[in-house]
């Protein structure tokens, strides 16, 4: 406890960034109650409560004082705690005969600085010189009122910025929006892009830019001799020297490398006044070969757990091998897995042989089986989108079994895959809030296989994220996605349980489509459905509490068929409502839906509780 | 026929003396038969022009009413009045010199006498009043030269009877102007005494003078009187106050002055006594007592006490008045024909708060064409402090209080001026300020020698050198806790200060405040500063420090840019202990060119191996170039500085670290504290945001606890797919297929270990 005390919430900026931990809770209300005038009433309620509040808290808490009975709060001010060093420094090092005594006048002219570093622009302190008693009211928090740009080239707002309003004016803040306005414009290719700040005590926050020209990407330099080739590194980078410059795509690529190759990757420009001279890719490699244990858990996967060994950089080409054990209460299987990547000459070709054995039990049948895969494939980066295409075919012998039957069915598919994504759902896939993924898959077991007849099996999904007004820290998030899957016969027929692998029909319900609904519990029959198309809506508030806990609405809804893109007329409705935290140990995600289909006469309720799993 | 000629001659002549005297005896014994007022004022009316005041109540008053009356054969009273009205001489324009007279009433005595043929026996009366006067310089003639002796026009007393009575005098000028110098003057003379007699000396007159300009007020209030051949001015009120204008300040003199003035050969001598409020922004007020002034006509000089209150309330109440005894004299021509001025400054001691300043200034100022010159003759200056724990303990509790670390020193501290050196052009005056205080753990031991070049012909400053000779200098730091932030001495630049302007109407619109905007004025003339310390002349004590920081220091200013130049240079190397971790600082040169550029190098042991850094800081960036024995390569180093492994011995998440780690190097944005922090903490993890160029680090605490330090991870939420937990621990983003086989992401506790 003395160094809880001592060192406050163990968050602490170096050099001159210092920053406070404290945060307003803030939150931004609809377009439509965005009017200046509203907002403003708005804001200036919920910071007089809060400050109210605070001050009501602190002071029935008899806080102690600054320095003893030498610096002391005036009745009904505020009390802010001072920092460790910031103490030495107003109220002496008692340690020390040098620094034991600080004068009155001293301790006032280092508080002002401190209180000022807070936001208190206009503190009153009063100095006894009689009693040696310097008595501090830290009156008003100044807090930023409007952002300004000055000399912002076309493609910069500060609409990004505007959740920054409102928050105290003092050194944090500054440097926040310093920082953020900084990634702007190198997001929109600024490179070599300097501003400074100017705060005023109204509130006023001027951004003056110096925004030089529009950049494009250099080739990147490594700065040291790495294990991994420049080419091969490339593969990792969303960027070819002629693009405009975007510092989302070094951080893209950063991201990338450290997911596969590299242990760190960090790319660094360096600029001379408006000159962009370098682009600097520092990384660390750690050993190749990992073990790693991983833990999850939600409501619908029990505690689900994998044990992977991997080694990540084979050959020159960098390739991938893994074997993992994976486990949860739905799913077990043991799997190696080859990404073979080709040739220097085309670093992001690949192939890549799977081994698995797989055991899945749902509640309407049960798999087991071996089954290898073989796919060809290659990533492509085109503007802000990254597509993955995939084509390959599988050889498994799955063993089906439910209460009607088990039966063993060695087949061959061909496969193709083509996922897509944008750079934003890529780059903040650790805290989703915009941009587009979408998955499409399909494979075909021929007819001359399980059943007399042939059977395609296609599924489309995909997940929209929107930012209101791109907020950097994000207030209303808007979701849509939707899963459309459906299962084509060569002659037409409707697909049937018997003569089709029973794990391609589909099944809805749960945390990933339909909420109001348990996980997979639909169709209710045996062999699933032909075909589904289901939708989600969900509205996110974040950032409305001063703690980690984003309210959210949604509202699922959703069509079965019996496939050949046929679909049932009763409509699928799962509203509800529930949170979302992101704790320093992941996401938790709490939902409670109801679930409507009223065609069947079924009105229930569904609770889900997810760890890590999002949107 | 001779005979006839001369008794006719006789009888003619004779007859016309005796008609003469006849007539003179007439005109002597009816005085107002022959000078009627009318044919007075018929004389006088072709050399006046002449307004009458239409208020008057006599229309046809002659200009000048002439009443004679006898006493007896030998003496005659003469009564002089003057119409009431406006009178300017008919000779010059309308516009020129002009006097409306209310009230001209002039009536004396005269007798028969034998030497002066005619005395003034008495004045029996004089009242005059001058409602508006105007005085106009006649420039049509030549400048008339000014040839009387002092005193020649007051030989009037040549001219009084022995017994010669005054009576009462009254002369009023309400208003009377002088256009050509802009001023205008009212003033009253009236005699104190109801009866004086006799022509040793007149009557006192209290007097009244009242003049004022557009610039400035002035008054002369006493009485003043003749004695002889003296003016005696006994006693006297003086003051002057010029007006208030837009952005000067009023300047108030008040005194008292008196004096003799010899209208013989125009000697004068005076006493004077002179206040002067708010002379400059530094002083509330400036007294001259026991002024003298002595004049002849090849001698001028003065002396005077002066006694200035410096403006302001000290902690300990007003500053003592500061007493300069104040001697001027104005000597005999030189060759050149200039006068030199010399002056004499002394003070005597002025003590406050400890500190004792004597002085002793002796100047000589030539005034010449266009030019003066000033030349020292002698010049001491001393300002000491026997004991500045004193000082400390008088100005402790006030707003003056000396400042920790400062504030426990004790022992002398002195300034002195030496002999000044004279130059052609300027002179030189050399001074040393010497200290040796001392405190248990502190010292300040310092020698520092100065001199000011002042310009002889303006007294302005030509340059300023300063020598300082650090002999030792000891200072302790207060234990400072490297993982805190750092504390917020200085005010963010980022935040725009405002001064509302200090009038402010009440019921007017709140007037606009204006920003403080901080301009440093360098001034105009060169200021060379060097500053030198021995090795060890420079140590600052710390608890981290084993033993102390010692260092030597080499600055001085470049006589051409003026920058100051030079380094500050570890004399020898030391520990930096913290959290049970040590790190060598081996050198650290700060160098002024004038940019200051740092150059430091860290060294320490880690698992075998000799890690040393050098790191180069200048211009804002920072290069680190790292070393090692036996060789490694940067990563590898890093590892050992982060966490005394290498490579093959840290995890995966330790790895990472040490890449984001060597990035912040080698982004040049890692300053020398951030890395000596890196060094010689035990870092867990290291997270670096290319974007604002910013790094984040996890530090253990003993105990179990952790902190960060660096940018706040807030920042870096889009790059947080893997969050370090420590050692082995992370969280991290995986991509997990879901029961339809698409990858889905899900957040997962996450152990990992690599090989």
């Amino acid at each position: 406890m003395g160094l809880r005390k001592r060192f406050g919430l163990y968050r602490w900026p170096s050099g001159a960034s210092g920053r406070s931990t404290a945060r307003l809770p803030h939150f931004r209300l609809p377009e439509a109650l965005t009017h200046p005038v509203v907002y403003e009433g708005l804001n200036r309620l919920r910071l007089l409560l809060i400050s109210s509040l605070t001050a009501a808290i602190l002071n029935g808490c008899s806080a102690p004082e600054l320095c003893g009975d030498r610096v002391v709060w005036a009745p009904g001010s505020e009390r802010i705690g001072l920092e460790k060093n910031d103490s030495l420094f107003v109220c002496g090092d008692p340690a020390h005969p040098a620094w034991q005594d600080v004068p009155p006048r001293q301790s006032a002219s280092f508080l002002h600085s401190y209180l000022e570093s807070k936001g208190y622009l206009e503190p009153k302190i009063t100095i006894d010189y009689d009693a040696n008693r310097v008595t501090v009211d830290a009156g008003k928090r100044a807090v930023v009122a409007i952002i300004l740009a000055e000399n912002a080239p076309p493609e910069f707002s500060v609409d990004p910025l505007e959740t920054n309003l409102g928050q105290p004016l003092e050194k944090g803040t500054l440097d926040r929006i310093e920082g953020d306005a900084l990634s702007l414009l190198k997001t929109e290719g600024y490179a070599c892009a300097t501003l400074k700040l100017e705060a005023h005590p109204d509130g006023r926050l001027v951004i003056k830019i110096n925004a030089g020209s529009q950049k494009t990407f250099l080739r990147p330099v490594s700065m040291g001799d790495y294990p991994v080739s420049d080419p091969i590194l490339s593969r990792f980078e969303p960027f070819d020297s002629d693009d405009r410059y975007d510092i989302k795509k070094t951080s893209i690529a950063a991201s990338r490398m450290q997911g596969e190759v590299a242990s760190s990757v960090n790319y660094t420009t360096v600029c001379k006044d408006d000159d962009f001279l370098k682009l600097q890719r520092s990384a660390a490699f750690g050993p190749p070969r990992t073990w790693e244990i991983g833990v999850g858990a939600s409501t619908e996967e029990y505690p689900l757990a994998f044990i992977r060994w991997k080694s990540n950089r084979l050959w020159k080409s960098a390739s991938k091998f893994q074997i993992e054990l994976f486990g949860s209460n739905k799913r077990q299987e043991l799997s190696f897995e080859l990404k073979y990547y080709l040739s220097e000459a085309h670093p992001r070709l690949y192939l890549r042989p799977v081994l698995s054995i797989t055991h899945r039990n749902e509640a309407q049948y049960d798999t087991s089986g071996p089954k290898f895969s073989l796919y060809q494939g290659r990533s492509f980066d085109l503007g802000k989108w990254t597509l993955a295409p995939e084509v390959g075919f599988s050889v498994s012998r799955l063993r089906y079994s439910n209460s009607r039957y088990t039966r063993t069915e060695p087949i061959v598919t061909p496969e193709f895959t083509l996922g897509g994504h944008t750079n934003d759902y890529e780059l903040y896939r650790g805290d989703p809030r915009r941009g587009f993924d979408t998955h499409l898959q399909y494979t075909y077991v021929p007819s001359a296989q399980a059943s007399s007849i042939g059977v395609h099996r296609l599924l489309l999904t995909g997940t929209y994220l929107y930012n209101f007004k791109n907020y950097i820290q994000p207030r209303w998030i808007l979701g849509i996605r939707y899963k459309f899957g459906t299962l084509f016969t060569t002659d037409g027929t409707t697909p049937d349980a018997s003569k089709t692998p029973p794990d391609w029909f589909f099944l809805v319900g749960g945390d990933q489509d339909l909420r109001g609904f348990s996980r997979n519990s639909l169709p209710s029959d045996q062999s699933g459905a032909g075909s589904v198309a289901t939708s989600g809506f969900e509205s996110r508030w974040p950032g409305l509490f001063s703690f980690p806990l984003d309210p959210l609405l949604f509202l699922d809804a959703g069509y079965v068929g019996s496939g050949n893109s046929h679909f049932s007329r009763e409509v699928v409705v799962s509203p509800g409502f529930g949170a979302r935290s992101a704790t320093p140990l992941g996401t938790i995600r709490a939902t409670y839906a109801r679930g409507y289909q009223p065609a069947k006469n079924i009105y229930r309720s569904q609770v889900f509780v997810s760890f890590g799993a999002e949107f | 026929m001779l005979v006839k000629v001369l008794k006719w001659t006789f009888g003619i002549f004779g007859g016309l003396l005796v008609l003469v005297i006849g007539v003179i005896l007439f005109a002597w014994m009816n005085p107002g038969k022959i000078l009627t007022s009318e044919r007075v004022s018929g004389w006088v009316a072709p050399l006046v022009r002449f307004e009458r005041d239409p208020k008057a109540p006599f229309e046809n008053a002659p200009i000048v009413s002439l009443e004679i009356t006898p006493h007896g054969f030998w003496r005659r009273t003469i009564a002089i009045r003057l119409a009431p009205g406006c009178y300017s001489l008919a000779r010059e324009p309308k516009d020129g010199t002009e006097a409306c007279i209310t009230t001209a009433d002039l009536s004396f005595s005269i007798r028969v006498s034998k030497r002066t043929y005619v005395k003034l026996t008495a004045l029996e009366h004089l009242e005059i009043r001058v409602s508006r006067g105007r005085f106009v310089e006649d420039k049509t003639g030549a400048p008339e030269e000014n040839s009387t002796a002092p005193g020649t026009g007051f030989s009037y007393l040549h001219y009084l009877d022995q017994g010669f009575s005054w009576g009462p005098i009254g002369i009023t000028v309400d208003q009377f102007e002088i256009p050509s110098a802009k001023l205008k003057v009212a003033a009253r003379i009236e005699s104190t005494e109801l009866e004086h007699r006799g022509t040793k000396s007149s009557p006192k007159l209290a007097i009244d003078l009242n003049a004022e300009s557009p610039e400035w007020n002035a008054r002369l209030g006493g009485e003043i009187y003749q004695k002889g051949d003296l003016l005696v001015l006994p006693k006297a009120s003086v003051s002057y106050r010029t007006k208030k204008k837009a952005g000067t300040e009023t300047l108030r003199l008040g005194g008292e002055v008196a004096g003799t003035y010899a209208l013989s050969t125009g000697d004068l001598d005076g006493d004077f006594s002179v206040l002067w409020r708010n002379p400059t922004p530094d002083l509330a007020s400036l007294k001259a007592e026991d002024g003298k002034i002595r004049m002849r006509r090849e001698e001028l000089s003065a002396r005077a006490t002066v006694k200035a209150l410096l403006q302001g309330k000290t902690p300990l109440g007003r500053l003592p008045i500061l007493t300069v005894d104040v001697e001027a004299e104005l000597r005999q021509p030189e060759n050149s024909g200039d006068r030199p001025i010399d002056f004499d400054l002394k003070i005597d001691a002025y003590e406050f708060a400890g500190i004792t300043a004597h002085s002793d200034l002796a100047v000589t100022l030539v005034p010449t064409k266009g030019t003066n010159e000033i030349r020292y003759r002698k010049g001491e200056l001393r300002i000491e402090t026997p004991n500045f724990a004193k000082t400390i303990a008088l100005l402790s509790k006030t707003a003056w209080a000396i400042p920790t670390p400062f504030n426990v020193f004790r022992g002398p501290m002195v300034f002195h001026t030496e002999p000044f050196r004279e130059a052609e052009d300027r002179t030189t005056i050399p001074a040393v300020l010497t200290t040796n205080l001392t405190s248990t753990e502190q010292t300040f031991n310092t020698e520092t020698k100065m001199e000011i070049d002042i310009a002889k012909k303006d007294f302005s400053i030509l340059r300023l050198k300063v020598d300082a000779f650090l002999k030792k200098i000891q200072f302790r730091l207060p234990d400072y806790e490297p993982l805190a932030p750092v504390p917020a001495l200085a005010r963010d630049s980022r935040i725009i200060r405002y001064v509302k302007p200090k009038t402010y109407v009440k019921g007017q619109p709140d007037p606009k405040t204006k920003p403080i905007t901080t301009v440093r004025k360098s001034p105009e003339f060169p200021i060379l500063i060097s500053v030198k310390g021995g090795p060890g002349s420079i140590a600052l004590l710390n608890r981290l420090f084993d033993p102390a920081l010692l260092a030597e220091v080499n600055l001085r200013t470049d006589a051409e840019t003026r920058a100051l130049t030079g380094s500050i240079d570890l004399s020898t190397p030391f520990r930096i202990h913290y959290l049970n971790r040590a790190i060598n600082l081996d050198r650290l040169d700060i160098t002024l060119r004038p940019e200051i550029e740092t150059v430091a190098v860290i060294s320490m042991d880690r698992s075998g191996y000799h890690i040393s850094a050098t790191l180069h800081q200048g211009a804002g960036k920072t290069q680190v170039t790292l070393a090692s024995t036996p060789p490694l390569e940067d990563s590898e180093i890093v590892s050992l500085l982060l966490y005394g492994m290498p490579k093959n011995s840290i995890s995966s998440e330790q790895t990472r670290s040490v890449g984001s780690a060597q990035a912040a190097m080698g982004s040049e944005a890692l300053g020398i504290f951030s890395f000596w922090a890196f060094a010689s903490t035990p870092i867990e993890s290291v997270l670096y945001d290319p974007a604002t160029q910013t790094y984040s680090a996890v530090v253990s605490l003993p105990g179990g606890f952790t902190a960060s330090i660096g940018s706040s991870w807030d920042n870096d939420r889009q790059l947080a797919l893997s969050k370090s937990l420590g050692r082995n621990w992370a969280v991290s983003t995986e991509l997990i297929k879901d029961s339809s086989g698409v990858d889905r992401g899900g957040t997962l506790l996450r152990w990992r270990k690599s090989y």
